[in-house]
């Protein structure tokens, strides 16, 4: 509803010959804080908590904070060390902690540099399920052309019929392929050459993409507790994801309606469209505090959410049989070279071997190359089919 | 050569006297009129008035008999292109084409009376008497009765063309070190010793008329001004040359609508609050943003009035375009430091917007054509020189600019605006006036067929005005004021809504002015407003919507107001004025007030109980006194210093934590959570006139400080919340500011020069952590721009042809930055720095404007206008934002400007006579 409102104020912005630049203003150090993401999850479910820190706008990630001590402790005052999975990712282990609903719980840091952070009580909310996930074909308007491509929409129901609050996050995987596999790589420092074989030629791989927007629905107003059609994703026709095959894991979180004006505000100052009637944006408040120290920020936020998920696939085949689908690949081209000296530069450059010419008695007459991202699909994803794959 | 002042005395013509005859011998036949009228005026015979290069060349074509003065003169320019008028030894040469409009009534007598209605005799105009170099007209007032006064003389100050009041015109005595200024009817009321005493008339816009009035007795004239000859560079007219230095008033700006329409525009479309901007003290956060902000107020604190009546969103397309047609406006006045006690209600500024009268003496219809509106106007008398009526309109012709797109989702919207406005004037005796006026306005936008936003003003107020006797006077109103939104969107069968919001403000006030005698001046008065707010409520459309329907509260206040105030002249270089308005408010039942829990953060989870008030039932209720003072201190002739304080306080707010004013933006009542907002302001001023009045200059320096300011938690919900009072926090604003003025106001070249210093800042202090901004210290208010330059200028190559230029800059204004990135869930979140740390790249733009008039042709019937302007004609790309977008690639920033090249328009406009 604000949205509708914002876009509407913005529109006319641009209707009357607006025009917009890339900027980059100069702010000079950035300040330095600790970051919470994660929340403890409702069930037999791995709860992860991610630790990081704040870091510079034209960085692509900021540093994670290991080696700390994570706990959760309930309203009981027990308390459940969490693991530490990789770098800054510390993960609960299900045998000991199963969250319930209703219980209290709260977060506990302690960093390798001696400070003790600590989150407010959150209590468990109950899960809701997802009761469809689905795709549909859909051409929209974009700019001077159409866009086709699916929209992934999804309905869910809360099964007490309580005013929910929900939070969603994607991960999406799909097919990739390129047209001149390369057969070996070359390391030049080394002057070795490993053959690809079977499995190991990057001839098809499988690239990952997570959800960058903050996707919420809530039930409050609504005469009935369900969620019909939210739109989760636009898988476009312009992106190869849709070439071969596709799918997408939903993850639902029920959030409590405090964790869900969190969200909302962060979702608010993310999309800010900078237009006069935005809302002047600010530091988001999180709920994480340094015990000795409360004038120390740290963002972020601990929440105890009910979870829920769902995985569909989809193909090439769902789509209409006149659609096009852009693969990537469409100016991939084949070079051929005399000598290995030449093949050597070109690889050097950051070219991929793809094979070797011979005659018709077997001689070799040259070698072929391509760019990287049309001969090693690794480029785009990896080789490795995952699990869920089928 | 006389200067040149022909059409200063036109009206002064009265026909039929008779004229001594030229024998031959002094014809002077086939000399050169220029040696003729050299003998002529060596001999003491007459006084002419003309241009030399008009009269090159020409010869006198003499008689054979004795033939009068003016036959002989018009002969000798029958082949011309000039005429002749003789008025006693006064002698009138001027061209025949283009001839001023106002010719047409040259003839007009002019018309006072005597106290005495037997004695009605048309008097007046006697020999020009000699003051020090120039001759004056001598007017007489009254007869001798023996009596030595002081008298009291009322009068009226008009518009020669249709007899119209001019409000603010003003009469001086230079050597009596005193003047009056026309009140509202266009009255004026001076007390002056027997004797003749020089007089200086000025109005804006018209030309100065100087002459000797010689009073004998109580008595009453009216004079008639005509538009100054070169209409067209009437920049910006305060009032009267010298008022400026002798009110006590300062920080008041008076323009009229020719100087508005000469200054460059946007797509063509007359913008007074645009042209606002230009003046000293006055900003806005943007272009094309609403409003305007007056010595760092917010939008809100601004009282916009329109004939009366309060208007609450004063723009069309959600900013780019003012809220008032130009053709129906006659002047504004805006108010921003010593505000008068009859003004209250709103914290930085009064802005008070006249609409035009209609023509008293015939019907004339006028209109034009901008890119964005067609606009139409017809007026005329209801009775002759009594009673008129005006009426005008002006709407968006087509949505053929966003047709013209290719994108599909802009072609598929609209935008559409359209204001009409009436004013009815009635003269219901030579005492009583009555003026009905009406406005409405509606704005349209439908987003992709889809989404649609409607946004109504109405409102209405009637008038009247009634003078007792030359020392009381009255003005009566009942207001009505009405502003609504509503949304509705049906793109989701499941989530179609439509909401809706509305204000409603009824008014009763009276305000009386009385005259012991002519040091002094009392003005007292009351006023009550009921305002009534449906804070917003929200309905499911269609048969397949899950929407709840949600309507927030009504909310019901009264505040209500009694002022007295005194102008008091302590000698005749100091004047002195103190107001007091007394101001009370009270917010009214039905309303349902929560009780939070005690230590706890303000938030809808703590509520522990609440109270139901019945309809009518006073919820609480707030009062207080606001003291206005101000002085003015004569230096000597040309300069002044003033001093001035006043407290105002201010009972709605605007809720809005955008940086521009919204037209989705709610207003509030102040309640048991949220009190009134008061400022105090201290200023002072030094002005000074040069050049012989020629031009004008300022500085005044301010101090203010503000409590109870309003401001939001971060992420506020502000539409359609229920605890509205969560969501708003409050805390005290400070500011200081200097403000620089210069103006020229006659010659081929005028316009102003206006620079103001000024800071205001805002601290935000509470018991929580998300109670407080910026760790409570004090920050920089989103309207705290410290430079702000503006220069007007308009030079007249010809009496058809001018060119206008405006040259803005200012500081960039503060803005929140993202100072780094932090991950949240799988986005990427910006981390922003503490609020208004940073600031926008400063603002420069230039525009130019070239006005072509048609020919004023006597009996032509369409008058017409060119003109063409070209906004910002450097292209500069002046950022109206910043902002930030988080993509695939990352988090990208933009900087997005309005009117990011030259925007070029033509404009016709044209009248029907």
């Amino acid at each position: 509803m604000t949205k509708a409102i914002v876009y509407i104020g913005s529109l006319s912005l641009i209707f009357l010959m607006a025009c917009i630049d890339p900027f980059v203003p100069d702010v000079g150090e950035y300040e330095d804080a600790l970051t919470v993401t994660g929340s403890l999850l409702e069930g037999k479910v791995v709860s992860t908590i991610r630790l990081g820190r704040t870091f510079a706008l034209q960085e692509e990630e900021g540093p994670k904070v290991g080696n700390a001590k994570v706990e959760i402790v309930d309203d009981n005052g027990n308390r459940y060390p969490l693991r530490e999975r990789a770098e800054g990712i510390y993960v609960t282990d299900t045998t000991e902690l199963v969250p319930q609903k209703g219980s209290s719980y709260q977060l506990y840091i302690n960093t390798d540099d001696g400070n003790e952070y600590e989150s407010d009580f959150q209590e468990m909310e109950s899960s809701s399920q997802i009761d469809q996930l689905y795709a549909e074909f859909q051409e929209r308007v974009r700019g001077f052309d159409t866009l086709s491509g699916m929209q992934v929409f999804l309905d869910a129901t809360d099964v007490e019929d309580k005013a929910k609050f929900f939070r969603w996050e994607f991960e999406e995987t799909w097919h990739v392929q390129v047209p001149f596999p390369s057969r070996g790589d070359w390391d030049a420092q080394n002057n070795t050459f490993t053959y690809y074989e079977g499995d190991s030629i990057p001839v098809i791989c499988y690239a990952q993409n997570f959800s960058s927007e903050i996707l919420l629905e809530n039930t409050r107003g609504l005469s009935q507790n369900r969620v019909t059609r939210y739109p989760i994703h636009f898988v476009s026709t312009e992106t190869n994801r849709l070439w071969r095959r596709y799918s997408i894991l939903v993850k639902q979180y029920s959030v409590s309606e405090e964790t869900y004006s969190f969200w909302e505000a962060a979702e608010q100052i993310n999309e800010n469209l900078g237009t006069l009637f935005d809302p002047i944006p600010n530091q988001l408040l999180g709920n994480i505090r340094n015990i000795n120290d409360p004038d120390e920020p740290v963002l972020g936020y601990f929440s105890a959410d009910g979870y829920d998920e769902r995985r569909i696939f989809i193909d090439n085949l769902d789509l209409p049989d006149d659609i096009f689908v852009a693969n990537g690949n469409e100016f991939c081209i084949l070079d051929f070279f005399f000598t290995a000296q030449e093949l050597s530069i070109f690889v050097a450059g950051g070219g991929s071997f793809v094979g070797v010419v011979t005659d018709f008695f077997g001689n070799i007459v040259g070698y072929t190359g391509s760019i990287k991202s049309c001969a090693d699909c690794r480029t785009q994803g990896r080789l490795a089919k995952p699990d869920f794959w089928r | 050569m006389r200067p040149f002042v022909l059409l200063f005395f036109l009206f002064i013509w009265i026909n039929g006297f008779s004229q001594s005859l030229i024998p031959p011998s002094e014809q002077l036949a086939d000399s050169s009129l220029e040696v003729f009228i050299a003998a002529r005026e060596a001999g003491n015979k007459e006084s002419y008035f003309y241009k030399s290069n008009w009269i090159k060349g020409l010869t006198i074509k003499g008689s054979s008999q004795s033939i009068s003065l003016e036959k002989l003169l018009q002969q000798s320019l029958q082949e011309s292109s000039l005429e002749v008028k003789v008025y006693k030894q006064a002698v009138f040469i001027y061209p025949k084409k283009p001839v001023p409009f106002s010719l047409e009534v040259s003839t007009q007598k002019q018309i006072r009376y005597s106290p005495d209605d037997q004695k009605n005799e048309p008097i007046i105009v006697s020999e020009p008497i000699k003051t020090t170099n120039r001759k004056l007209r001598l007017t007489t007032i009254g007869s001798d009765q023996g009596e030595t006064g002081p008298f009291t003389i009322e009068g009226y100050i008009r518009t020669v063309e249709d007899a119209q009041a001019i409000v603010g015109a003003s009469i001086s005595f230079p050597n009596l070190k005193s003047g009056a200024i026309t009140n509202e009817n266009g009255l004026f009321t001076v007390q002056l010793p027997k004797g003749q005493h020089r007089s200086i008339i000025e109005a804006y816009g018209k030309d100065q008329q100087e002459l000797v009035l010689d009073i004998q007795s109580d008595g009453e004239i009216e004079f008639f001004m005509v538009n100054e000859i070169r209409e067209l560079d009437a920049v910006v007219i305060e009032s009267g040359k010298t008022s400026n230095v002798q009110s006590t008033l300062m920080g008041v700006s008076r323009l009229n609508i020719q100087s508005i329409k000469q200054i460059p525009t946007i797509l063509g479309e007359v913008d007074i609050i645009k042209t606002a901007i230009l003046l000293p003290g006055v900003s806005s956060v943007g272009e094309g943003s609403s409003g305007f902000n007056v010595r760092g107020g917010t939008v809100d604190q601004n009282l916009i009035r329109l004939n009366e009546a309060p208007i609450y969103n004063p723009s069309h397309m959600f900013g780019f375009f003012s809220a008032f047609n130009p053709d129906m406006i006659d002047r504004f006045e805006l108010y921003k430091s010593g505000i008068p006690a009859q003004y209250g209600g709103r914290l930085s500024s009064v802005m008070d917007i006249g609409m035009r009268e209609g023509n008293l003496r015939k019907w004339v219809g006028s209109g034009g054509i901008s890119p964005i509106t067609l606009r139409f106007t017809a007026e005329g008398p209801l009775k002759k020189n009594r009673s008129s009526i005006l009426i005008g309109g002006r709407t968006t012709y087509s949505d053929w600019l966003l047709n013209r797109l290719e994108n599909e989702v802009l072609r598929n919207s609209e935008v559409r605006f359209s204001d009409i406005n009436a004013n009815l004037n009635l003269s219901l005796s030579k005492k009583d006036r009555l003026t009905v006026s009406l406005y409405a306005s509606r704005d349209y936008f439908l987003l992709n067929a889809d989404t649609s936003f409607t946004y109504f003003n109405t409102l209405g107020s009637i008038n009247w005005k009634h003078i007792f006797n030359s020392r009381l006077f009255q003005s009566t109103s009942v207001v009505y004021s009405g502003y609504n939104y509503s949304i509705e969107t049906r793109r989701n069968p499941e989530t179609s809504f439509e909401l809706d919001y509305q204000i409603q403000h009824y008014e009763f006030k009276s305000d009386w002015s009385y005259s012991p005698s002519s040091k002094h001046q009392i003005k007292f008065g009351m006023g009550s407003i009921l305002y009534r707010l449906s804070p917003g409520n929200i309905n499911p459309r269609g048969p397949n919507s899950l929407v709840q329907p949600l309507d927030i509260e009504q909310e019901q206040g009264l505040e209500s107001a009694v002022y007295i105030s005194e102008e008091y002249d302590l000698s005749p270089r100091i004047r002195l004025y103190g107001g007091l308005r007394w101001s009370f408010y009270q917010m009214l039942g039905s309303q349902t007030v929560y009780d939070y829990l005690e230590g706890a953060p303000l938030q809808a989870e703590n509520i522990v109980d609440s109270t139901v008030f019945g309809n009518g039932q006073l919820v609480s209720q707030y009062a207080g006194p606001e003291f206005r003072f101000s002085s003015r201190f004569i230096l000597n002739e040309n300069a002044s210093l003033k001093m001035g304080f006043h407290r105002m306080r201010q009972y709605l707010h605007v809720l809005s934590n955008t940086t521009s004013f919204a037209p989705t933006d709610t207003w509030k009542l102040t309640d048991p959570f949220i009190r009134p907002q008061i400022s105090d302001q201290v200023s002072v001023g030094y002005f000074q006139n040069f050049l012989g009045n020629a031009m004008e200059g300022s500085i005044e320096l301010y101090v203010k400080r503000v409590q109870n300011i309003l401001d939001f938690k971060g992420g506020a919900q502000l539409v359609l919340n229920p605890y509205v009072e969560t969501e708003i926090l409050s805390g005290l604003g400070r500011g200081y500011g200097a403000e620089f003025y210069l103006r020229k106001k006659k010659g081929k070249l005028n316009g102003w020069i206006s620079y103001t210093y000024s800071r205001i800042f805002t601290q935000i202090t509470g018991e929580f952590p998300e109670e407080t901004i910026n760790r409570g210290e004090w920050f920089p208010a989103t309207v705290d721009k410290p430079h702000d330059f503006s220069l007007v200028g308009t030079y007249q190559f010809s009496r058809r042809f001018s060119v206008s230029t405006n040259v803005a800059y200012s500081t960039g204004r503060p803005i929140t930055y993202p100072v780094g990135k932090y991950q949240l869930g799988s986005s990427t979140l910006l981390s922003y720095s503490l609020r208004n740390q940073f600031r926008i790249p400063d603002y420069f733009r230039w525009d130019i404007a070239i006005n072509l008039e048609g020919n004023h042709k006597l009996k032509k019937l369409v008058d017409s206008s060119w003109s063409l302007s070209v906004y910002n004609v450097l292209g500069r790309r002046n950022p109206f934002s910043i902002f930030f977008v988080s993509g695939t690639s990352g988090i990208q920033g933009y900087r997005l400007s309005i009117f990011g090249r030259p925007i070029t328009t033509l404009t016709y406009n044209f009248k029907i006579k």
